[in-house]
This record gives structure tokens, sequence and C-alpha cells, in this order.
């Protein structure tokens, strides 16, 4: 089997760097193009049907003033429609319905007992993720290297083999369905868990 | 003999053979009785018959509108289509508990002839002393609180007429998909039993190495991926009946049906890195114990009317049971896992973040933290009513706000996991292997602008989607390339098929969720009205008599082409005024209408008209994952069910007998 001699490394450094770029460049303009600009106005319409997902009917299980087809329900869209058409903004439109009907407001208070909704899962993400971050600095000190002299002649090989203009560190190696990588020359692959062993 | 009499004893015979099997399981554990296995199936197959003949009684009573039958007077009607007739059985609590101990006695039987080459092994006695004592809750259920078969005297009506029933929810009659959500959503509910029988026996026999994970890896996925299908149906009928153009709405049924599948994605995902690496134990057993808890509290809160909601069945005194069975599961699985401490320490280490098991570990992060978000939300109405009498609700702009960051973080690790080798990564493998899925992302964002799409979050979501949908296409194209059309089989190759699945939905809901515009016009024959560049004309009405309802339909024309049909319905003598929408659902967007209201002479309705984009892939995606979750299951390289990290057959047999001492 012959392999196909790759570009030189410096080029290729050279030349992955410029993908990312492009990724970058094209990506993130693009992105923030649509992000900045909002598009058309949001209509009464729009207003209304959000508000009334936002808000729970008062008589019916579990279904919000948008879903439900309750008289009541109907009365409540209409009152949303009638104070949007008066400019009242969202927050006095849904106060006003929570002081009417208490208890229906989807969106739980930032205060009180309410609040805790809102801080336990930040709190108990970042307890996660702190944790995570001192678990794996523990495991990483508890790590030495463990390979053995035929192992690190292997990796040695491989890398004077990519300085001499292979394809990469592994010289062309292709995915292992499995995880791992296979190398073209047949010599050595990875079995998936990152160990190298001789075929 | 009638049938109530039939079906009582049917299930009492049941309940009788799973109170039978748990004694005959303890005796093989025990060791004093050999023949335990033969004597287990034999109990197996006398339950099996007992739930399927239960079943057939009930739909033949159904079938026959047999109304001294009490459930059948109480749901069944003589009006009720037939369809319908036989999907009666799981619209009301007691049909719905015997469809899921038929479910789960099948799954059983399924067990016992899979497994029967391990009769001498005693974490097979654990497993099935385990289902037998699950199958003796369901049908002690049957024979307490949820009796599906007692006496009714069915008097005619003052009138002179013959009795007749009410029949089910109008809700769950007008629409084909309550035949098939129900059962499927149970497939997946009741097939965690096993993995968690499973584990159950891994934790008291000491085998808490791989052993138990390899032997219920396919059981773990097919109920999974039914599951998944169960909820993207449920969605699509809500969609679809309902008629106010969602398909979720953060209901507390909704969200305990998601609580298992997310834990359950959590599991399928961390088996790989215990199998690979003999890591995450105790992480392991304690999603497949979550995931089963949580059926059983989704079932409470279902069916305990703790928590209000439009998919609840009616209150029963059923919480309790389902409750102490909650608590249960949950001292004793805790019991053994802190029993098995020392061995359940794991031998390996995670080298680097930056590796497949680094990506798994985060991936279990962000689900165990979506799941925990939803539960709160769900209970916390609860918990506010029980520390201050106050009523509190909350829905979709929290659940939304908090789940959103965690979905985007979840479509990147989707696009970046697929890539990273087991151990550790170098920047150049991974800046190599990513190009690619990255480009796919730009494309995506790009083309969405151009499209006209408008928002950070809807592009950002549409980006990851293309970045993880490219990294998903990556890994299927070099697998094909070296195995040909296999290469699409096996649980890698099947489970990025599910993620171009979950990709298609991610894209879906966040195209629909944006870009919805939802506007109701009043109108009379004749009139037109514009709403998205759509528009619509209103023909007319008129009156549809049938067995069940008589429908009064509103003919409108969509975009000058076909006409679709809205109505609201009366459905039998509850007289009950239901909502039927119609729906154009084309590969770009989807046009549902749905009548508001009508005026009596039906000259005037209020036409609610809701314009969703791309909101077909949902389903599409639905069906997509369900095909990838078959790919996986259906071939690639299987290990041997002797685990390397078990301990052998015969050291566990002392384990075991030491346990039963």
């Amino acid at each position: 089997m012959t392999r196909r001699a790759g570009p030189p490394m410096g080029k290729r450094v050279t030349r992955r760097w410029s993908a990312w770029l492009g990724v970058v460049v094209i990506g993130g303009s693009a992105f923030l193009y649509g992000a900045v600009d909002e598009g058309p106005p949001r209509t009464d319409a729009d207003r209304v049907y959000s508000l009334a997902q936002n808000f729970g009917c008062p008589v019916c299980d579990g279904q919000s003033v948008a879903e439900s087809d309750t008289v009541v329900a109907r009365n409540i869209r209409q009152q949303i429609a009638r104070r949007v058409d008066e400019g009242r903004s969202d927050e006095m439109i849904i106060a006003e319905l929570e002081a009417v009907f208490p208890g229906n407001d989807y969106t739980p208070a930032a205060s009180g007992l309410s609040s805790l909704v809102w801080i336990l899962p930040v709190v108990a993400g970042a307890g996660a993720l702190a944790g995570l971050f001192v678990v794996f600095r523990r495991w990483r000190q508890e790590i030495d290297s463990g390979a053995s002299p035929a192992d690190e002649r292997l990796v040695a090989r491989f890398l004077r083999e990519s300085a001499a203009g292979g394809e990469g560190v592994l010289g062309g190696a292709v995915d292992d369905p499995r995880g791992g990588v296979v190398c073209p020359d047949g010599n050595a692959q990875t079995d998936g868990q990152g160990d190298v062993r001789q075929p | 003999m009638s049938n109530v009499t039939l079906g009582a004893l049917l299930v009492a015979l049941g309940a009788a053979g799973a109170l039978a099997g748990v004694g005959v399981a303890v005796l093989g554990l025990l060791g004093r009785r050999r023949g335990w296995w033969r004597d287990s199936a034999m109990l197996v197959g006398l339950m099996a018959a007992a739930a399927g003949g239960a079943f057939l009684v009930m739909e033949r009573a159904l079938i026959t509108r047999d109304f001294t039958v009490s459930f059948v007077a109480q749901h069944g009607s003589s009006r009720t289509p037939a369809v319908f007739n036989v999907a009666t059985l799981w619209s009301a609590l007691e049909g719905s508990i015997l469809l899921w101990t038929l479910v789960l006695c099948g799954y059983v039987v399924a067990v016992v002839i899979k497994f029967r080459d391990r009769r001498d092994d005693p974490m097979m006695a654990w497993v099935m002393l385990t289902l037998f004592v699950v199958c003796g809750f369901f049908f002690l259920l049957m024979v307490g609180p949820a009796r599906p078969f007692t006496s009714f005297d069915p008097l005619p009506f003052a009138n002179g007429q013959p009795f007749d029933g009410p029949g089910p929810n109008p809700l769950l009659q007008n629409h084909i998909l309550m035949a098939f959500h129900p059962p499927i959503l149970y497939l997946g509910y009741v097939g965690f039993t096993v993995p968690f029988a499973f584990a159950i026996g891994a934790l008291a026999t000491g085998r808490v190495g791989e052993g138990w994970l390899l032997a219920t890896r396919r059981w773990t996925v097919m109920a999974w991926g039914l599951l998944t299908l169960g909820v993207v149906l449920g969605a699509w009928w809500s969609y679809e009946t309902l008629g106010w153009g969602g398909y979720w709405g953060w209901d507390p049924v909704e969200n305990v049906s998601l609580l298992p599948w997310l834990t359950g994605t959590a599991f399928i995902h961390s088996v790989m890195v215990q199998e690979r690496r003999g890591m995450l134990r105790v992480w392991n057993l304690s999603l497949v114990i979550a995931t089963f808890a949580l059926t059983i509290l989704g079932t409470f809160i279902t069916r305990s009317g703790v928590l209000e909601s439009v998919h609840a069945f009616v209150e029963s005194g059923i919480g309790p049971w389902f409750l102490s069975f909650f608590g249960l599961i949950v001292v004793i699985s805790l019991g053994l896992i802190a029993w098995r401490g020392d061995a359940l320490r794991a031998p390996g280490r995670i080298d680097s973040p930056a590796s497949r098991e680094g990506a798994f570990l985060m991936n279990n992060v962000l689900f165990a933290a979506f799941a925990f978000v939803v539960l709160l939300g769900t209970i916390f109405p609860l918990i506010v009513e029980a520390f201050d009498g106050r009523t509190l609700t909350v829905g979709s702009p929290y659940f939304e706000r908090m789940t959103m960051p965690i979905g985007f973080v979840l479509l990147f690790l989707m696009a970046v996991a697929p890539v990273l080798p087991w151990r550790k990564a170098s920047a150049g493998v991974l800046s190599d292997r990513l190009i690619r899925p990255a480009w796919s992302g730009v494309g995506a964002i790009v083309l969405s602008v151009l499209a006209g799409a408008r928002g950070w979050a809807p592009l950002l979501a549409f980006g990851l989607g293309g970045f993880a949908g490219g990294a998903a296409l990556r890994q299927l194209v070099l697998a094909t390339r070296r195995q040909g059309w296999s290469g699409l089989t096996g649980r890698t190759n099947g489970g990025m098929i599910v993620h171009l699945g979950v990709v298609l939905i991610a894209v879906a809901l966040a195209a629909s969720n944006s870009y919805v515009r939802q506007e109701t016009f009043e109108m009379t024959p004749g009139a037109t009205a514009e709403l998205s560049g759509h528009t619509f004309a209103f023909l007319g009405t008129e009156v549809v008599e049938y067995s069940n309802r008589v429908e009064r339909r509103a003919a409108v024309r969509i975009d000058g082409g076909q006409v679709y049909e809205p109505a609201v319905a009366v459905y039998g003598f509850a007289g009950r005024l239901i909502g039927i929408p119609s729906v154009r659902s084309t590969l770009t967007d989807d046009v549902a209408l749905s009548i508001a209201e009508m005026s009596d002479d039906g000259q005037t309705i209020f036409l609610r008209v809701t314009i969703q984009p791309l909101i077909v892939w949902l389903w599409i995606g639905g069906f997509v994952m369900a095909a990838g979750t078959l790919l996986a299951v259906a071939g690639g390289s299987r290990r041997s069910p002797i685990a390397p990290v078990s301990a052998p057959v015969s050291a566990a047999d002392e384990s075991g007998k030491a346990l039963a001492q």
C-alpha cells in the first residue's frame, strides 16, 4: 500500500487556521446580521397571542388563555386585546390580570418563596460544574503517563513520520467507526479507547 | 359467565400468580427450590394469560356495549365509532392500568424467553423477584383501588330509552392518533422495568460491573425509542386535536412523560462510558433507577389529581398506592447502592475533559439539570401551596427560559462528542474532524438569514443544528464508506441517525416557536382575510351528523386552493362542545384553522388562524429518531454478555447465597 504524500506541515497548519477563520468571519457576520436586525415589528395580534400564552385560564385544567376556548378564556383574550389597543405595556396587562385572577401568571415572581424556582437550578448547575472541575483536576493529578517504552517509541515514530510530510499526527489516519483511528499503513491502530496496538 | 365475573377472576388469578412468583423467586434465592425457574416461567405464563384474558374481556365488553360492566357504563357508548371503542379501554384510569399490566406481563414473558439459558444465575432470581413484585403491585391495584371489573345495573332512562353510556372524553375520540399514542407510550414507560430489574439484580448480587448493562442494552434502547415515539405522537395528537396551534404546553402530565425520557437519554449515553472504561457505575445505576421511579411518579401525578392538567385522569384513590410504591423503590434502591458502596467505586479515571467519555459526562450533567428544572417547575406549585397556602402556576415562560440554554449546549455537544476519541483528543485532531461540520453550521446560518430568519435564539439553534447534523453525517459517511450499507447499523451509527432526528426536531422547535403568527378573524360568508402572505376565504357552514357527534363545519379556502373545514362538534348527551381544527401541512409551513366561536345561525365565525414554519419536521424528526433506534439495535457487533468486570457466576452465586441467608 503506497502512501499519498500530503502538503508540508506548515502549509497544513495555515490551511487549517484559514478554514477556521472563514468559519468565524462568515458564520459570525451572518449571525450578527440576523441577530441585530429585528425583522418586521411585532403586531398587536402577536402581542395578544404571546400574552395569552403566558397566562393560565382560571377555570381550565392546566390550559393557558391562548389554548382554552372556554367563555372565561375568550373574555380574557378580548380584555388583553383591548389593553394592547390602549397602548399598555405587557407587564401592566399581566399585573392587571394577576390582580383579578391571582396565581395564574405562568412566570413565577423573582422574589420571596417563588424565587427559589429560579435560583435552585442555577445553584445546582453551578455546583455540578464546580464538582466536575474539582474531579477532573484531581484525576489529572492522579494520572501518570503509564506509557511503556514500546508505546513511547511508537508515538515517536508517528511524530517523525508526520514531521516528514505525512498527513497529520497519525499520518493519514482515518476514523474507526468505534471511535478510534486506523493508520493507512496498517502497522498500528487505536482501538477506540485510545490504546495503540500492533496488528 | 358474565364479563364482570370472568374479568374479576382473571385479575385475581394474575394477582395470585404474581404473589406466588414472589414466593418462588425467594425460595429460589434461598436455594430451597431447585426448579424455581421452571415454576417462575409457568407463573409468568399464568400472569400473562390472565392479563391478556382480562384485556380481551374488557374489549369484548366495550365492543358489545355490555353496560353491566361499570367501566363500560362510565366510558363506553353505543354511539362511539369502532376504532375509538377499542381505544376507550385506555382512555380512563382502570383500563389504562389494565393495559399497563398487560404490557408489563409481555415484557416479563420476553425476559423469561430471552434469558432461559441463565436459569442457574442468581442474578436472574433477583431479576424475576423484582419483576414479580412490580407485576404484583399492578395486579393488586386492579384488585383494590382501580378495579376494572365491577357490576353496574343499566336501568333504562326516564324517557324509556335503553341505557347508554357517555362515551370517552370527546377529545379522545376525534383523532386516530389516540389509538396509537398511549400504547406506544406505555411500551416505552413499562420497558424501563427490565433494566431496572437487572439493576436491582446487579446490586443484590454484587455484580455491578458491565454484565447487567450488556444484557439489557437493547431492551433499554428499545424502551427509550418507544418512549420517544410515544412522546412525539402525543405532541402531534395535541397539535391536531386541541386547536390552539401548539404541541407542547409544559403541562404537568406532559412534563412527567418527559422526565423518564431525559434520565433515560442520559443513561443510554453514560452506559457507553461504563462499558468502555468501567466507570460511572453508581451514576448508571442511579439513572436507571431514577428512570423507572420517575415513570411511577409520573403515573402518580397523572392519576392522583394532585396537579391540574388537561391530560389527567379523574381524581382517584390510587395516589397513595403509587406514592408508597415510589417511596419503596427509592428507599430500597438507595439502600442497595449504599450497601454496595465499595464495589461501586470506579476502577478508572477520565483522562481529559476533551474526550468521548468527558463529553458523555457533560451530557449527563446537562440532562440531569434539564430533568431537575422540569421536575422542580412541575412540583413547585405543590411546594409553595404546602408552605404558604398560595396557589401558583409555573408555565411555559419559566420552562423555556431555563431549558433553552441547556438545549443549546446539548446541541453543541451533539456536534463535538461524536468526533472525539476516547481518552484524549489533540487540538489538531479536533480541528480536522470538526471543520466540515462547522462549515455545515455556517451554511445553516447563512441560508437562514438569506431566507429571512431573524433573532439570535433561532439563528443560534439553526447554526448549532447544522453543526450537529454535519457531525452526524460525517460519522455516517465514514462508516458507510468502510462498511457499505451496514455502516448505518449498530449503536454508534444508529445513534447518529437518532442525532439527525434530534437536529430536525430542534430546528423545527426553534422555527415554529420563534416565527409563529396567530390571529382571530370575525368572518361572514364571502369574507376574506390575510395573514403572513396567506389568504383565507370563508365560504359558508354546513351541519354534518355522525353517530357520536353533530359537527358544524366552516368551509375555508386557503390561498385560493383547497378548501379546509374546521368545525365545532357537540358530543353525545354530555353536550360538550369541542373544536375540531383543520390543518394544512407543507414542508415549509403549517396553517392551522380552528373555530374560536360560531353564531347560532352559522353565518358568523371567529376563525383562529395559526401559521408556524417547519412544524411538519417535528414529526419527521420523531420518525427519524425511531428509525435510528431500530438501526441501533438491529446490527453492529455485540460484546459477550459475560462481563469483563463483573464477577463470574460461580463467585456471584456465593454472594447471592450469602445475601439470601
